[in-house]
C-alpha cells in the first residue's frame, strides 16, 4: 500500500518541471520575437499553446525581466490592445506590440542558430507593414498548430533579405514540414493590397515565387485578402511566362524586351496555389 | 760349157783390167753412202706421208675405226699415204657394212622389244592414268564436297549476316525504345514531381483555408 502511494507520487512528479517548461517556452518566444521583430501576446499564446491570459502573463514576465518591451503603434488595427485595470476592470487602452530589448535580443541570438534576427527599425515603418507581418505570423502559428509534430521550422522574410542579390523578391515566410522521412519547404506569400502590373509589381512578385520554387521550395501558397487581386495574380501566372522589367531613368519601370520572358514550365506551373481565406480580411492576431 | 765359162771369165778379166781405177773403192763407198742417204730420205718421206694420212684420218668424223692422232703435225708439203688411206677406208667400210648387216638382222628383235616396251609403257601409262584418274576423281569429289561446304558456309554466313543485321536493327529499335522510355520516364518523373508539388500546394492551401 505504501509502495503504491510512493509510485503514484513519483508519477505525479515525473516529466519536466514547470520551471524547465517555462524556460523552453520562453526560449521559443524569444526566438519568435527575434525572427519576426515583434509580435502580440495572442500570437505568442497560440505559438506556445497557452490558454488565453497566459500570453499576456508571459509578456509581462519578459518585460519585468527586461528582455522585452511594449511598443505602442499608431492605429488601432495593428497591434494588441493594452489592458489596464480601470475601476477594477481590465480595459483595452491602446494597441501595443511586444518587441525584444537589447538584452532579450542578445539572449535570443544565443539561442537561435539559424538566423541573426530581423531588422526592427525596418519592420515598423507603417501600419500596413505591421499588419502584413502579423498576418504572416498568424499564418505560421496556425500552420504549426495544424501540423503538430510534423512542423519543423519557419523562416520569415524579415529574418533574411527581402530581395536576393539579383533583385529577386524572397517569399514572405518559408515553412518546413516533415513528410515521412523527408522535409518539405513551402513558400508563403501574403498579399493584403491590390497590386497592379503598371510598374511590373505583379510580375516581380510572381518571378520571386518562381525563383523560390526553382531553388529552395517544393510548393508555394499565395494568400489574398481580396478575391479579385488573387484572380488577377492567377491569370498572370496562367499565362505561362513572366516578362522581365528594367528601371528606366526617364519613365521608371518598363518591360525589358531585349530579354526573353521567363517561362513557367512543369513541374513549377502547378506548384503554386492561390487562396482567399476569410481571416485575411480580419485581425486574427488580436 | 767350159768354153763359155772361160770366155766370160776372160771377158770379165779384160773388162776389169781395162777399167782399173785407183779411186774405185772410194767411189763405191760414196755411192753406197748416197744410196743409204737416198734410202733414208725415202723412209722419212714415207714416214711423213703416213703421219699426215694418220692426221687426216684421225680427224675424220665418218670413220668408226681410226688411228690415234699423232702428237706432232706432219708437214704440209708431203703427200698423203694413199695405201694407208685406202686401208682405213676399206676397214671402216667393212665395219659399216657389218654394222649395217647387224642392224638389218637385229631389226626384228628390236622391234619386238620395242613392241614389248611399248606395251609395257602403255600398261604402265594406263595404270598411271587410271591412278591419276582415280586421284583426279577423288580431288574432284573433294572439291565438290568443299564447294558444298563453302556453299553451306556462305549460306550460313548470309544467315548470320541477316541475323546480325536484324540484331543491329533490333538494337537500334531497342535504343530508340530506350530513349523513348527515358523520355517517358523523364516526363513521368516531371509529371510525378508536378503532381507532388501540386498536392503539396493544395494541402498547404487547405491548411490556410481551414483557419
Amino acid at each position: 500500500m505504501a509502495d503504491e502511494k510512493k509510485n503514484n507520487r513519483h508519477q505525479l512528479i515525473a516529466g519536466p518541471s514547470s520551471r524547465s517548461v517555462y524556460a523552453r517556452k520562453r526560449e521559443i518566444g524569444l526566438i519568435w520575437l527575434n525572427r519576426w521583430g515583434y509580435s502580440t501576446p495572442k500570437l505568442l499564446e497560440e505559438l506556445l499553446g497557452l490558454k488565453k491570459p497566459a500570453g499576456r502573463y508571459l509578456v509581462e514576465k519578459l518585460v519585468k525581466a527586461g528582455e522585452a518591451r511594449e511598443v505602442f503603434v499608431e492605429g488601432a488595427t495593428a497591434g494588441y490592445s493594452k489592458l489596464e485595470l480601470i475601476e477594477g476592470k481590465r480595459t483595452e487602452v491602446a494597441p501595443f506590440l511586444v518587441m525584444l530589448t537589447e538584452k532579450g535580443k542578445t539572449l535570443a541570438q544565443m539561442m537561435d542558430n539559424e538566423t541573426e534576427g530581423s531588422n526592427w527599425t525596418r519592420q515598423l515603418h507603417g501600419t500596413q507593414a505591421v499588419k502584413h507581418n502579423l498576418m504572416c505570423q498568424y499564418a505560421t502559428v496556425t500552420f504549426k498548430r495544424k501540423l503538430g509534430a510534423d512542423f519543423v521550422g519557419y523562416m520569415p522574410e524579415a529574418s533574411t533579405e527581402t530581395e536576393s542579390k539579383a533583385g529577386i523578391k524572397q517569399p514572405d515566410v518559408l515553412l518546413t514540414k516533415r513528410v515521412g522521412d523527408q522535409y518539405e519547404t513551402i513558400a508563403l506569400e501574403i498579399e493584403l493590397n491590390p497590386k497592379y502590373n503598371t510598374h511590373g509589381a505583379l510580375d516581380k512578385a510572381l518571378r520571386g515565387i518562381l525563383y523560390a520554387l526553382k531553388t529552395k521550395v517544393q510548393s508555394a501558397v499565395y494568400l489574398f485578402a481580396a478575391g479579385k487581386t488573387g484572380e488577377r495574380y492567377q491569370a498572370h501566372w496562367n499565362l505561362g511566362k513572366i516578362p522581365v522589367w528594367k528601371k528606366s531613368a526617364a519613365v521608371g519601370w518598363v518591360k525589358d524586351l531585349s530579354v526573353p520572358p521567363i517561362l513557367i514550365e512543369p513541374p513549377y506551373d502547378k506548384a503554386l496555389s492561390f487562396s482567399y481565406p476569410s481571416w485575411m480580411r480580419g485581425t486574427p492576431w488580436k | 760349157m767350159k768354153k763359155l765359162l772361160l770366155i766370160s771369165t776372160v771377158l770379165l778379166l779384160a773388162a776389169c783390167s781395162k777399167n782399173v781405177d785407183p779411186f774405185a773403192n772410194e767411189k763405191c763407198e760414196m755411192a753406197s753412202q748416197v744410196r743409204i742417204a737416198e734410202l733414208k730420205t725415202d723412209q722419212l718421206t714415207k714416214f711423213a706421208q703416213v703421219k699426215k694420212t694418220e692426221h687426216l684420218l684421225c680427224e675424220s668424223p665418218l670413220l668408226f675405226w681410226k688411228p690415234a692422232c699423232p702428237k706432232t703435225p706432219a708437214s704440209a708439203d708431203v703427200s698423203y699415204d694413199t695405201k694407208l688411206m685406202w686401208q682405213f677406208s676399206l676397214a671402216n667400210l667393212a665395219i659399216y657394212i657389218v654394222l649395217g648387216l647387224l642392224l638389218c638382222f637385229s631389226a626384228r628383235p628390236i622391234l619386238a622389244i620395242n613392241e614389248l616396251l611399248r606395251t609395257a609403257a602403255q600398261r604402265l601409262q594406263k595404270k598411271q592414268t587410271s591412278a591419276l584418274q582415280n586421284e583426279l576423281d577423288a580431288i574432284r569429289s573433294s572439291i565438290d564436297h568443299a564447294r558444298g561446304l563453302l556453299r553451306d558456309l556462305t549460306a550460313e554466313t548470309d544467315k548470320q549476316k541477316d541475323i546480325l543485321a536484324s540484331i543491329v536493327v533490333s538494337q537500334d529499335e531497342a535504343q530508340d525504345h530506350r530513349l523513348e522510355l527515358a523520355e517517358i520516364k523523364k516526363q513521368a518523373t516531371s509529371a510525378l514531381e508536378s503532381i507532388k508539388r501540386s498536392e503539396s500546394a493544395a494541402q498547404a492551401s487547405a491548411i490556410f483555408d481551414d483557419m
